[in-house]
């Protein structure tokens, strides 16, 4: 794809649905997975698992457009 | 940080480097990598932080395929570990490049098993560096 590394833009783009719980997509996994294991903490760590994708995701695509 | 899918499954990890030059320069590198494992979660996600050892003295011996081993468990949080052999690659003693790294991660999926992945170096840099 133009030498572009789709993967860092995958993380971005699903780390704000993560983040900021776009569509109840953060509570739905957690409740989901809450079924079937018992999880530890809340959803909120789904939701820092987002903002960790963003941060890393977007420093990536940002060394990829300058350099 | 990855996200696989699969029985065993695909993954992408994005991993934050350091290694120790025989000068005795420090280089810091983001290296990303593909990997395929054997075993594992049918769905996983996460983001981890870890602490990483090497016997590599160059961060660009870490590029390329490697063998992993290793396994995870995070519902909400959890731990990781894995341990890496690159294929074909030696340091500047001659010895094969080994990478154990283990640390806490949060998200969701379990995997114990083993793999092949193929890392790329991204940006690096190095610290204590001769040049003015």
């Amino acid at each position: 794809m133009n030498g572009l590394d789709p993967g860092p833009l995958l993380f971005f783009v699903f780390g704000w649905f993560f983040a900021l719980n776009i569509k109840g997509i953060t509570d739905r996994t957690y409740r989901q997975a809450s079924r079937f294991v018992p999880m530890i903490g809340g959803s909120v760590t789904l939701r820092i698992m987002g903002w960790i994708w963003i941060f890393v995701g977007g420093t990536l695509l940002a060394l990829d457009f300058l350099g | 940080m990855g996200a696989g899918w699969g029985g065993g499954g695909i993954g992408y990890s994005i991993t934050l480097a350091e290694t120790q030059t025989p000068d005795g320069k420090t280089q810091i590198g983001i290296l990303t990598s593909k990997s395929v494992h054997s075993a594992g979660a049918d769905f996983g996600l996460s983001a981890t932080a870890g602490k990483f050892y090497s016997n590599a003295d160059d961060i660009g011996q870490l590029e390329g395929k490697g063998l992993d081993k290793g396994g995870s468990a995070k519902f909400g949080l959890g731990l990781y570990g894995n341990h890496q052999t690159e294929v074909g690659t030696t340091n500047s003693k001659g010895e094969g490049v080994n990478v154990i790294e283990y640390g806490l991660g949060a998200g969701l999926g379990a995997e114990i098993g083993g793999g092949y992945s193929d890392a790329k170096s991204r940006w690096q840099t190095e610290i204590g560096s001769d040049k003015k």
